[in-house]
């Protein structure tokens, strides 16, 4: 295991800008997702790093050595892929083993063993070692794969969306499990999707891009909680976060916020207040989670309500998901417990203001992100 | 607008394979139904078979108040909106919405408006004289859409219609199906594998598994109360747990022991009735994951309470989710925005009796009914 380092990368293709001035640091043992939509550079990325794809531009590192140069096989970079890709003719026990016996590898057949052992015990699949490919589950062929990736021992461990092509039942399962496995392996990781939840639950930490552009790299709670541009927080959560162009006044020594297509209006705490003062903006983008807002039947004084119509209630197990409409904008919130709407009629939602988020409208920065 | 009624259908192919085995349902004028099953589950055959795609082995169907057994698939007033959206490339979006239309004899003007009103209920105006290749997944699911509804059938069917869009665009179209059916009250049937598109948009659910008709209801009949097993795992998501445990009697009291001891329930009253009417050898425990409380400490008496040890967690933004093992056995189950736990911490995994499922642990039949 190794430190990783990508130091001003730019990768091109054709006039496609894959990656774009990408600098980022995966620290030695480290477990990191790279997250972002389709088309965002993070398959690009892991390539750099294995060698597969050349950057124009900038220097990558694996431990103290600069790679750039070096062959895919020189990079002692190991990849498990979303299909597993075991030879279906081998035992579990020869497809881990297969890498070691690659020409060039002089390991005697006493090493091999244990090495394959040792993998094997690690991942908990010592009982499947004599088995053929076609006789595991989907889960234990994941081990498989995972536990043929890390028998060289390399220096990372790159994952390519390894979950994403199950359907959404087997994904819950998967993903606990491999949370379960990567606390075991002590591989500094690199694991790419674009599903959320697999970024939210597995790493360390998570780096979100975009047009081969980073936009953000923390903790999942803090990527969650503070993100630092809208197009980081509408990718966390779904239903996504709500977006309200506003115009900025100012109340009884308090910030008001008027929503510019109306019906929306919202005071804010001092706090809020302060920072919005500081940054001069007449207007600002407010975002508000599916999950701080709630329907009330009565309203009462000092709290933020919004008043709209009901536009679809979809029961979702025993929550729900309420979208109404104020002034023909959409909103989404989740009710906690599953209720009755009629379509079209009126509803008050009360809004958790100490939840919400600012964003500048023009840089589409979060203003309390410096 | 009819209501659609199948009786004793049956579909067998060739080599005897029974895809519909007896199916009995009927959908109510403007009702808005999903037919929800695994892949094989035989929802797409009954599909086919009422479009007249598929000849009906045994059996009738009714649309309104005639057998549509013999009627082609044009004479029957059903429209299907593909998985595939099947649109002509060389053809404009108006093109293509009017294509049905103009084979049937119908003024130009008339066409006309007809392709500007669905046009307009469905927000695609703008596209009229665009080519397919020009629009998005989520619009040229619109088009098919608009190209079934334009011909007024009498019943309109949807095949997988959301399944290649992606999470967001599907949580969209999702929320605009069924407010487009709140408009048009049209009877519509839903074909889908994924239960929270049955969930979220149908007025009743109808399960089927190999052929057979589990399970017909709304959504509170359905997940409330299911009738087995696989019912009871498959609509509801994260699935509902089930712990392997026997049945055993204690002088006036009966416990449910764990596979290889691991847990000891006291099942009150009620449940108890249940279980000693219908003597199951073993049981399967059924608990859904939004229904178990997590404590960290053993809770007073009398609390339905699994003993647990954490063999994952995980926080998800706004939740957490944790697996833990009881015994040997696996329950998943929810956790406060607040807590967190580790790995190999003992638990407690607390549940309401109101929300406990019995199945019994050979035909996966509830005991409950």
């Amino acid at each position: 295991m190794a430190k990783v380092k990508l130091e001003n990368i730019t990768k091109t293709f054709g006039n496609v800008v894959a990656v774009n001035n990408l600098s980022l640091e995966i620290e030695d043992g480290e477990f990191m997702v790279l997250l972002g939509p389709s088309g965002a550079g993070k398959t690009t990325t892991l390539k750099l790093i294995s060698g597969n794809e050349t950057p124009e531009k900038g220097l990558i590192y694996i431990g103290n050595r600069i790679v750039n140069p070096l062959e895919p096989q020189q990079r002692n970079v190991a990849m498990a892929f979303e299909s597993y890709a075991l030879y279906p003719h081998f035992t579990v026990y020869e497809n881990l083993a297969f890498p070691l016996k690659a020409p060039g590898r002089n390991y005697s057949t006493q090493q091999i063993d244990n090495r394959v052992k040792e993998v094997a015990e690690l991942l908990n699949i010592t009982p499947l070692l004599s088995r053929a490919p076609a006789h595991l589950s989907g889960g234990q062929r994941q081990r498989v794969s995972l536990g043929r990736a890390l028998v060289r021992d390399p220096d990372i461990l790159l994952l390519d969306e390894p979950i994403s092509h199950l359907d959404a039942k087997l994904r819950h399962r998967m993903r606990a499990e491999f949370k379960a496995i990567s606390s075991r392996i002590k591989t500094t990781i690199l694991y790419v999707t674009h599903d959320y939840l697999e970024a939210m639950s597995l790493p360390d930490r998570v780096a979100i891009i975009d047009h081969g552009t980073l936009h953000q790299v923390g903790s999942p709670e803090d990527v969650f909680r503070r993100p630092a541009n809208i197009f980081v927080a509408s990718l966390l959560g779904q239903p996504k976060i709500n977006l309200i162009k506003c115009r900025i006044s100012t109340e009884d020594g308090k910030i008001c916020f008027t929503g510019l297509n109306g019906g929306v209006r919202l005071l804010t705490n001092d706090y809020i207040r302060d920072r919005v003062l500081k940054t001069n903006l007449d207007h600002v983008i407010i975002g508000i989670r599916p999950f701080n807002m709630i329907p009330v039947d009565e309203v009462h004084e000092n709290e933020t309500i919004i008043s709209g119509k009901v536009y679809v209630y979809e029961r979702l197990g025993t929550r729900g998901i309420l979208t109404f409409s104020v002034e023909n904008q959409n909103f989404d919130l989740i009710t906690p417990i599953s209720m009755d709407f009629k379509i079209d009629a009126p509803v008050n939602v009360k809004i958790d203001v100490n939840e919400i988020m600012i964003f500048d409208p023009t840089t589409e920065k979060n203003i309390f992100i410096d | 607008m009819a209501e659609l009624r199948l009786e004793h259908v049956y579909k067998t192919y060739k080599g005897n394979v029974e895809a519909v085995i007896d199916l009995n349902l009927s959908v109510r004028d403007g009702e808005f139904l999903a037919l929800l099953g695994p892949s094989g589950c035989g929802k797409t055959s009954t599909l086919r078979m009422i479009v007249g795609l598929e000849e009906i082995t045994k059996g009738k169907i009714y649309i309104g108040e005639r057998v549509v057994n013999n009627l082609e698939p044009k004479d029957r007033n059903v429209a299907l909106a593909f998985e595939t959206y099947a649109l002509y490339p060389p053809l404009t979006i108006r093109e293509n919405i009017s294509f049905c239309l103009r084979a049937k004899n119908i003024s130009s003007e008339k066409i006309e408006r007809k392709v500007n009103d669905v046009a307009s209920m469905l927000g695609i105006e703008d596209i009229l004289d665009r080519k397919p290749g020009e629009i998005g997944g989520g619009q040229k699911q619109r088009v098919s859409l608009a190209r079934a509804l334009v011909r007024d059938p009498e019943v309109l069917l949807l095949d997988e219609p959301l399944s290649h869009l992606d999470a967001a665009q599907r949580a969209h179209m999702r929320t605009e199906l069924k407010r487009l059916h709140a408009e048009i009250r049209r009877t519509t049937i839903l074909v889908t594998h994924d239960q929270l598109e049955a969930v979220a948009m149908a007025e009743r659910i109808a399960v089927m598994n190999f052929g057979v008709l589990q399970q017909v209801g709304t959504f509170d009949e359905v997940y409330l109360n299911p009738a087995n097993e696989f019912v009871a795992g498959f609509v509801g998501e994260p699935p509902m747990n089930f712990l392997i445990c026997e049945p055993k009697s204690e002088g006036d009291d009966l416990f449910l022991i764990g596979l290889d001891g691991s847990f000891r329930l006291k099942l009150i009253p009620k449940l108890r009735m249940k279980v000693l009417e219908k003597k199951p050898k073993t049981i399967k425990l059924g608990i859904r994951p939004i229904h178990i409380e997590i404590s960290k400490t053993p809770g007073q008496n009398g609390k339905l309470e699994l003993p647990a040890n954490v063999f994952t967690f995980e926080f998800l933004g706004e939740e957490g989710q944790v697996v833990a093992k009881v015994g040997q056995q696996e329950v998943l189950a929810m956790t406060p925005p607040s807590m967190r736990l580790t790995m190999n911490e003992n638990i407690w995994l607390q549940m309401h009796t109101e929300f406990t499922y019995l199945f019994d642990g050979e035909t996966g039949v509830s005991l409950l009914y």
